[in-house]
C-alpha cells in the first residue's frame, strides 16, 4: 500500500523510491519479505525523473557493466508481462524496442567505434555496421556526413517515471509498503538490528538497502557506512512535439568516451531520440558541480549544437523545455550492489550514474538473490562494496556542496 | 559575444511595478534599461490602444489612465532610461557578482535578438501575473476565454469575444472585465461570483485600506447598474456545451465550499464566457535565477523579497504580482521601492534621499499588503470546484490530459508530488509549460493525495522553466560563448 | 465576412472614435481578412468571425484565442512561413500570409 504512516517494523527497509529502489523492493517482496520503501519526497521524483530512459548495451564496453546490462535488458523485455500479472492491467511504460544507432563523424571516431563494436560482438552484443547507403533508410533525416554507423537492435527506451511508479505499484501488489515524504534522519544500531529514524516515525528492521541515488553517500554515512558516490549533473533538452523525425536512439560515438570520463568539467555528446508524445529528447551533458541545479545556457547550447549536427532538420524545431538532474557517480563507473561488509545489515544498490534506468531490473534481481542467499544471476564480485577500485579512488576535487 | 553591461539597472516588465521601478531608479541617478514583452508599455493593467488606431478619445476605454500615460511619457523622455518593447527574456542565469545575465528574444517571432545576452548588475523583475481558470467540463472549447483575454481584446483591440457573454469566477477583477465588455457593446448574460460574498465594498476595514480602489469599483458597479446587470454571488459556470465552439453554458448555485447545489443547474445560451479565478504570478525568471519562494496571500508560491524588494539572490529585485498578487497600487509601490533600492545600492542616491523618497511608498505598500490579505480572504478559490470535473475533463489543455489520468496517477501510482504527477500524466509538459494547468494540477494532486495545497511535494515542478519561451535549436546552437566583463 | 466594417465582433459606434478603419488585408489560408492597422493577428482573426484555427495533435480539438496575453500557446499560427507564432502577441501587418493547420511544424529539407 501507499502509506503516509509507515509500519513500525519491516524485514527490510529500502531507502529511495526511484527506479532502483522500486526494483529492489519488488524483488525483495517477491521473495516473501515484508518490505518498506521510504522516500524523503514523492516517488520517482529525483534522479529517475531526470532520466532519459536509456536502456542500452551500445554504450558499454565488455566487462561487468555490459554483463549486467545484458541481463537487465532481458528483464526489461519480460517486465510488461510480469507487471500485468501483478497489477491486473497492462501498464503503459512507453517501453519501445527501437534499437540504437551509434554514429562516428570522423575517421578517428569511426576507427574507435569499429573497434568497440568488434569487442562488443565478441561479448554477445549485436552490433552491425551499416553500409552508408543503407543509413537513410534507417534514419532518413540523419546527416550524411558520417564516417560510419553501427546499429544496436537490443537498445530500448522507456519512460522512467511511468516504469518506476508501475514497478512500485507491483511491489505494493506483492505486499510491500511505500511511504513517501518519510525522510531518513538517522540509522541506529539496536540489539536486534537497526532502527531507521524517519520524519514520520521510527522503523525497526534487521536490514536497510540504500538506493538513494546521488544522495546515497549521505544516507550510508548516517548508518556509519562509507560510500564514495557523488552527484554528476546531467541536462536534457526537449523540443516541441514534432512529426516523426528521429526513429532510433541516435548517439554520437563521443558519448561512450564522455560517460567513461572522470573529468569534472562540462562535457556533452549528442544523444537524440523521439518520445511517443512527439517531443525529441536531446542529451546529455555531464558535469560534476555538486548539487547545483541552475541551468546554464552554455550547456543548452552544447546540446542543441550536437543535435543539429546529427539532424540538421532539427535546427528549425524549437526547444521548449530543459530538465536536469543528478546522477550517482561512482569513481570506477560501476554500481555498488550488495552488503557493506563493514556494517552488518547495511546494503547498497546505487552508483549507476546515467545507466540506472537500464540497470535497475538486474540490480534489483541481484540484490534480491544476494539478500536471501540464492544463487546470483550474475557474478556480484565486481559490484561489491569493498572492491579496491572504490576505496583506492583518488579523492574528488568536487565535493558535496550542501 | 561579450555581453554589454546594458545599464546600471535592468527592469523586466513595463506594468505598474516596472514603470515605477524604472522611473524611481532613474530619478535616483541610475541608468535604466526597461524591457517589456508587449508592443506598448503599460502591462495588463495600463493596457493602451494601438497608436495606429488613431483614437480620438482613448481615455473612454481606459479610465484612470491619465496618470499611467504621464508616467509612460515621462519615461520616454527620461535621459537615463532606455526602453525596449516587444522583447522577451527567454532565459536568465545568475551573474557572478550579482544580478543576472538575460537572454533576449523578439516577442512576436520568438527569434533571438541580435544583442543576444545582456549583463544586468541589478535586475528588477516585474513580470506580473496571468489569469487562473479552474477547469470545468468543456472549458477548452473555443469561446471560453480568460477574463483577462476578454478585457484585453475589448480595451486593447476594440474586439468583442462574443455578443452574449457570461463573466464568471471570483474576485474584484470580474467587475472591470464586465464593465469593459458592456462599454464595448456586449450583452452580458450574467456576472457570477462564486464566493458567497456581497463583495469587499461591504467590508469597511478593506475599504479603509484601499480608498483609491473604492471609487474605481463604484464606477464599474455603476456601469453594470446602468445596464441592469448585477453580480450574482454563489454561482458559477460549471460546464459549457458545443461541438466546435461554445453554444451554451451551465450555470449553477454553489454551496459555501463551491459544490454544485443539486438541481440548481440551468442552461444559458451564450457565445462566449470570460472566466477568472484570480491570478498566477509569473515566477519563471525568478526561479531560473535561484530566488527563494514562499507561500503568498492565497497559499500559492510567490517570490520572497525583503524590505528593499530584494530577493534572496544578490542584485535581483522583484516587484509586483510575482511577490504576491495585490493589484496595481501595491505593484506600483513595490516597483518604486525596488527602483529606489537599486539607486541606493549603486550609490547615486544617498541614505537620506532614499529614506525620504521611500517613506510614502512604504506606507502604501504596507496598507495594500493588508488589503491583498483581506481580499484573499474574501475571494479564495474553494475546494468544491474539483467536483465540477468529469473523468474526461481536460486538466492540461496542451497535452490534453483528462482528469481521470491524473486521478489514477495519484491513486494507483502514488504520484503525490507535482514532479511525479507531471511525469506520469504529461500535465504541464506541453507548449505552455504548465502555466495554465500548474495551479490546478497542484490543487487536484494535493486533494487526491489527501493533503492541503501547501503540503504537496515538489511544489515548483510546474513553475520552473529554464527555457522561458521556446527558442529554435538553430539559434540556440549559434548562441555565442560569452564571458562576463564584470 | 467580405467586408469587416459590419463585423459584429468589432465595437460599433466606438466611443474611443478610432480614425483607422479595418481597410487593410491579410490572408488566412488564402482567404482575405480585414485588418485594422496596429491590431494583433488574434484580434483580426476573431473579428473575421473565426473562433478557432488549430487542432490539437491527440484529440483533434479546436483551439483559438484563450488567454489573449501570450501565456497559453493555444493560438499558434504560421505567419509568412514562420511557424509557432502566437496570434495574440503578433501585431499583424498588411499583406501577412497566415496559415493554420496542424499543431506540429513541418520540418523539411534533405540532410546534407
Amino acid at each position: 500500500m501507499f502509506s503516509q504512516s509507515p509500519p513500525a517494523t519491516a524485514d527490510v527497509v529500502v531507502i529511495g523510491a526511484g527506479i532502483v529502489g522500486a526494483c529492489c523492493g519488488y524483488e525483495l517482496a517477491a521473495r516473501g519479505l515484508s518490505v518498506l520503501i521510504v522516500d524523503r519526497g514523492a516517488v520517482a521524483a529525483g534522479t529517475t525523473a531526470a532520466g532519459e530512459g536509456n536502456l542500452l548495451v551500445s554504450d558499454k564496453t565488455p566487462g561487468p557493466e555490459l554483463t549486467l546490462a545484458t541481463l537487465s535488458l532481458a528483464l526489461w523485455r519480460e517486465l510488461p508481462d510480469r507487471l500485468t500479472a501483478d497489477l491486473g492491467h497492462v501498464p503503459d511504460l512507453e517501453l519501445e524496442d527501437k534499437g540504437g544507432l551509434m554514429v562516428a563523424r570522423t575517421e578517428a571516431a569511426a576507427t574507435a567505434l569499429r573497434a568497440l563494436a568488434e569487442t562488443q560482438r565478441k561479448a554477445g552484443v549485436t552490433a552491425d555496421e551499416v553500409a552508408a547507403d543503407a543509413v537513410p533508410e534507417l534514419e532518413p533525416h540523419l546527416t550524411r556526413e558520417l564516417a560510419t554507423t553501427v546499429y544496436y537492435p537490443q537498445d530500448q527506451q522507456v519512460q522512467p517515471v511511468l516504469a518506476a511508479t508501475a514497478i512500485l505499484a507491483a511491489a505494493v501488489a506483492r505486499g510491500a509498503t511505500v511511504a513517501p515524504d518519510a525522510e531518513v534522519t538517522g540509522v541506529e544500531r539496536t540489539t536486534g538490528g537497526l532502527r531507521v529514524q524517519t520524519t514520520t516515525g521510527p522503523v525497526s528492521t534487521p536490514a536497510v538497502v540504500v538506493a538513494a541515488g546521488p544522495w546515497s553517500g549521505r544516507i550510508a554515512a548516517l548508518a556509519q557506512g562509507r560510500l564514495p558516490v557523488e552527484p554528476r549533473r546531467g541536462l536534457v533538452l526537449v523540443t516541441e512535439p514534432l512529426p516523426p523525425t528521429v526513429r532510433h536512439k541516435v548517439y554520437d560515438a563521443g558519448y561512450v568516451a564522455d560517460v567513461g570520463s572522470a573529468d569534472a568539467g562540462l562535457a556533452s555528446s549528442a544523444v537524440v531520440e523521439a518520445t511517443r508524445a512527439g517531443t525529441v529528447l536531446i542529451g546529455s551533458t555531464r558535469e560534476r558541480i555538486g548539487f547545483d541545479d541552475s541551468v546554464r545556457v552554455a550547456a543548452l547550447r552544447l546540446l542543441a549544437a550536437g543535435a543539429v549536427a546529427l539532424f540538421p532538420v532539427l535546427g528549425a524545431a524549437t526547444a521548449i523545455r530543459a530538465y536536469g538532474g543528478f546522477r550517482p557517480y561512482s569513481p570506477d563507473h560501476l554500481p555498488v550492489i550488495g552488503p557493506d561488509p563493514a556494517v552488518p545489515g547495511l546494503w547498497y544498490a546505487t552508483g549507476h550514474e546515467g545507466a540506472g534506468i537500464g540497470l535497475a531490473p538486474a540490480t534489483g534481481r541481484l540484490l534480491g538473490e544476494l539478500f536471501v542467499g540464492a544463487p546470483p544471476s550474475t557474478d556480484p564480485t565486481p559490484f561489491a562494496a569493498d572492491r579496491p577500485s572504490l576505496s583506492a579512488a583518488a579523492p574528488s576535487t568536487v565535493g558535496d556542496t550542501e | 559575444m561579450i555581453p554589454t553591461r546594458a545599464a546600471d539597472v535592468v527592469v523586466v516588465g513595463a506594468g505598474p511595478a516596472g514603470l515605477h521601478a524604472a522611473v524611481q531608479a532613474a530619478d535616483g541617478g541610475a541608468s535604466v534599461l526597461l524591457i517589456d514583452s508587449d508592443v506598448r508599455p503599460g502591462g495588463q493593467y495600463h493596457r493602451q490602444l494601438p497608436v495606429e488606431y488613431g483614437a480620438v478619445h482613448p481615455e473612454r476605454a481606459h479610465h484612470d489612465q491619465a496618470e499611467a500615460a504621464e508616467l509612460i511619457a515621462r519615461l520616454a523622455r527620461h535621459r537615463r532610461v532606455t526602453q525596449r518593447q516587444n522583447v522577451t527574456v527567454w532565459a536568465a542565469e545568475p551573474r557572478l557578482g550579482g544580478g543576472a545575465l538575460l537572454y533576449l528574444a523578439d516577442t512576436s517571432t520568438g527569434r533571438a535578438l541580435d544583442i543576444g545576452v545582456i549583463a544586468a548588475p541589478r535586475v528588477i523583475l516585474a513580470t506580473g501575473a496571468y489569469d487562473r481558470v479552474v477547469p470545468f467540463p468543456g472549458w477548452d472549447l473555443p469561446g471560453v476565454y480568460t477574463a483577462g483575454a476578454a478585457q484585453a481584446l475589448a480595451k486593447g483591440s476594440r474586439v468583442l469575444v462574443g455578443q452574449r457573454v457570461l463573466v464568471a469566477g471570483t474576485g474584484p477583477f470580474l467587475l472591470p472585465v464586465a464593465a469593459a465588455l458592456i462599454d464595448a457593446g456586449a450583452e452580458l448574460a450574467g456576472v457570477l461570483e462564486a464566493n458567497h460574498t456581497r463583495g469587499w465594498l461591504r467590508r469597511p476595514r478593506a475599504m479603509a485600506l484601499a480608498p483609491e480602489k473604492v471609487a474605481e469599483a463604484a464606477r464599474y458597479t455603476a456601469t453594470l447598474t446602468r445596464h441592469r446587470t448585477r453580480v450574482r454571488a454563489g454561482r458559477a459556470v460549471v460546464a459549457v456545451h458545443g461541438t466546435d465552439r461554445i453554444e451554451a453554458a451551465t450555470v449553477a448555485k454553489l454551496t459555501a465550499d463551491w459544490s454544485i447545489v443539486p438541481g440548481s443547474e440551468r442552461r444559458v445560451d451564450v457565445d462566449a464566457v470570460a472566466v477568472g479565478y484570480g491570478f498566477t504570478p509569473q515566477l519563471d525568471l525568478a526561479l531560473a535565477l535561484g530566488c527563494a519562494t514562499g507561500p503568498g496571500p492565497d497559499g500559492a508560491p510567490v517570490v520572497t523579497a525583503d524590505d528593499y524588494q530584494q530577493t534572496t539572490v544578490a542584485g535581483v529585485y522583484a516587484a509586483g504580482e510575482l511577490t504576491g498578487v495585490g493589484g496595481a497600487v501595491l505593484s506600483a509601490a513595490e516597483g518604486a521601492l525596488a527602483g529606489l533600492a537599486t539607486a541606493l545600492d549603486l550609490g547615486t542616491l544617498g541614505e537620506r534621499g532614499h529614506s525620504a523618497r521611500a517613506a510614502a511608498w512604504r506606507g502604501v505598500r504596507s496598507r495594500y499588503q493588508r488589503f491583498a490579505t483581506a481580499l484573499a480572504a474574501v475571494y479564495p478559490v474553494r475546494d468544491g470546484w474539483r467536483g465540477w470535473l468529469s473523468d474526461s475533463t481536460l486538466v492540461c489543455r496542451c497535452e490534453e490530459v483528462p482528469y481521470r489520468r491524473l486521478r489514477e496517477a495519484v491513486e494507483q501510482r502514488g504520484a503525490t508530488g507535482l514532479r511525479t504527477a507531471k511525469l506520469t500524466t504529461r500535465c504541464g509538459m506541453g507548449m505552455c509549460q504548465g502555466r495554465i494547468c500548474g495551479a490546478n494540477v497542484a490543487a487536484l494532486t494535493a486533494g487526491l493525495a489527501g493533503r492541503d495545497e501547501t503540503g504537496v511535494a515538489d511544489p515548483l515542478a510546474l513553475s520552473t522553466r529554464p527555457i522561458v519561451t521556446p527558442i529554435s535549436l538553430a539559434e540556440l546552437a549559434a548562441e555565442p560563448e560569452h564571458t562576463d566583463p564584470a | 465576412m467580405t467586408s469587416d466594417g459590419d463585423s459584429p465582433r468589432r465595437v460599433t459606434d466606438d466611443p474611443v472614435e478610432p480614425t483607422a478603419e479595418p481597410v487593410e488585408r491579410i490572408t488566412v489560408d488564402g482567404t482575405a481578412v480585414p485588418l485594422r492597422p496596429g491590431e494583433t493577428l488574434a484580434a483580426a482573426m476573431l473579428a473575421s468571425g473565426r473562433t478557432s484555427w488549430r487542432r490539437t495533435r491527440f484529440g483533434g480539438r479546436p483551439r483559438g484565442v484563450y488567454c489573449g496575453i501570450g501565456v497559453c500557446y493555444d493560438c499558434l499560427v504560421t505567419v509568412n512561413g514562420v511557424p509557432g507564432i502566437r496570434a495574440c502577441r503578433y501585431t499583424a501587418r498588411p499583406g501577412d500570409a497566415v496559415t493554420t493547420g496542424p499543431a506540429e511544424p513541418v520540418l523539411d529539407g534533405a540532410p546534407q
